[in-house]
């Protein structure tokens, strides 16, 4: 069954460093703020802002495969979005990533802007 | 939040991304060393006080051991940045044993602290602000009496136990972890009378003489630190304005786990203790640095703001 949504172009995937992760707005009005992970050479997306504050997470630290808010170090799991230690507890949104000629794809479900 | 954004703005002008990156590398072997070496001066101090039961000593002996006991704060706020160790049971178990001793559930402390770190030095929502200007001597000492916050840590405490958040209380903790926060105060509450039955059964004071009474003693040392961390700086969410790094000498900054480097640690709080001191060397001069001691804070407060009496001088 295909997944709602549409693919929306990110970044090229040679612009994360490995172990890291870059913030990026997806959408036709940027409405989409998007993480994009790079983990052991597998890419991952995220929304971008912490469940607990809203605190950007690509201003955050990513520890082993973790990603750290930078506001108050709440950690998420980014290939689930489970929230794993406080303050964070509310999971965080994961989107289907595929890489095409070496560029990062991001599938999220479109906004309508009535 | 865009204020939060706009403060990550700031610290990149200040310093870049990739070099935040280096500082924040965690480890173990860091804080498993300062928590022995903190653990060691307690028992030292214990020690001490043991000896000097039934002197006049008594005074000196428990006020020191009420220091390397109130200091346990260090390491409750490093734990509850998740900062101090690598791996997180190892951290979240340290957290829990310091919130033991020094009377503070630790699971609220991090959202009561994450609030500070928020809205720091913006009155009326920092969680935390200490003595707002204007400051009258009489607010003054009865900060550093530690009076208020021992009100205020119990009736947390006793409190959560019964089951209750005040409706401030409310904006810290998001509504699903308030069941945790009550069943924390709880257990914690269940210890310490476990504590007290087994002492009142046996005839011991022991709790009391190592624990209870320097506890109590020793937070006014810990308040008084305190007060150098925000007060006197100017209010509103500016980092390299809202908050001083007191430069002091290495045994108070081992004790206090580096917390000295506070301007440095509200810059960026995913920076971890054990890496302070050189973020201080590549920042400081872009940050509010206190020279001089703690004494030296407190002599410039008194001389620029603390009065006798509101529109009354304090000489």
């Amino acid at each position: 069954m295909e997944q709602p949504g549409k693919w929306h172009r990110a970044l090229p995937f040679a612009d994360i460093e490995d172990d890291d992760v870059v913030g990026v707005t997806l959408g036709d009005q940027g409405e989409h703020e998007v993480a994009v992970y790079k983990l052991g050479g597998k890419c991952y997306a995220t929304a971008d802002r912490c469940t607990h504050q809203s605190a950007k997470l690509s201003d955050g630290l990513v520890i082993d495969d973790f990603i750290e808010c930078p506001l108050h170090q709440g950690r998420f799991h980014i290939p689930t979005g489970k929230a794993r230690s406080a303050p964070v507890s509310i999971p965080l949104q994961t989107y289907p990533t595929k890489v095409e000629d070496g560029v990062v794809h991001v599938l999220v479900e479109d906004i309508r802007f009535d | 939040m865009k204020e939060l954004d706009e403060l990550v703005r700031v610290r990149e002008q200040i310093i870049p991304r990739a070099q935040l990156k280096r500082l924040a590398k965690r480890n173990n072997h860091a804080g498993l060393g300062f928590l022995a070496f903190h653990f060691s001066l307690i028992a030292g101090t214990g020690w001490c006080v043991h000896l000097a039961l039934g002197t006049w000593w008594i005074v000196p002996a428990v006020f020191l051991h009420g220091v390397t006991l109130a200091t346990l704060f260090a390491p409750l706020h490093e734990t509850s940045h998740g900062t101090a160790f690598r791996t997180v049971w190892l951290n979240e178990a340290v957290l829990w044993l310091c919130g033991l001793i020094y009377i503070f559930p630790p699971r609220w402390f991090r959202y009561h602290h994450a609030f500070h770190h928020t809205y720091t030095q913006i009155r009326r929502r920092d969680s935390a602000m200490v003595l707002p200007k204007p400051i009258t001597l009489g607010q003054y000492l009865f900060y550093v009496s530690a009076v208020p916050v021992w009100r205020r840590n119990l009736s947390y405490l006793f409190n959560h136990a019964m089951g209750s958040l005040a409706p401030a209380e409310h904006e810290y903790a998001p509504a699903d972890q308030r069941p945790a926060l009550i069943r924390e105060a709880r257990v914690m509450v269940a210890i310490y009378a476990g504590i007290a039955a087994v002492a009142v059964a046996y005839g011991l004071w022991a709790p009391v003489i190592y624990w209870l009474l320097p506890r109590i003693v020793g937070e006014s040392y810990a308040r008084w630190i305190r007060v150098a961390e925000h007060t006197g700086c100017a209010e509103g969410s500016d980092p390299q304005a809202n908050t001083r790094t007191t430069l002091t000498n290495p045994f108070i900054r081992i004790l206090w786990w580096n917390m000295p480097y506070h301007a440095e640690h509200h810059l960026c709080a995913f920076v971890p203790f054990h890496a302070l001191g050189r973020f201080h060397e590549q920042v400081h001069d872009k940050l509010l640095v206190a020279n001089g001691g703690y004494f030296k804070v407190h002599l410039d407060l008194f001389r620029r703001f603390i009065r006798l009496k509101h529109g009354a001088h304090a000489s």
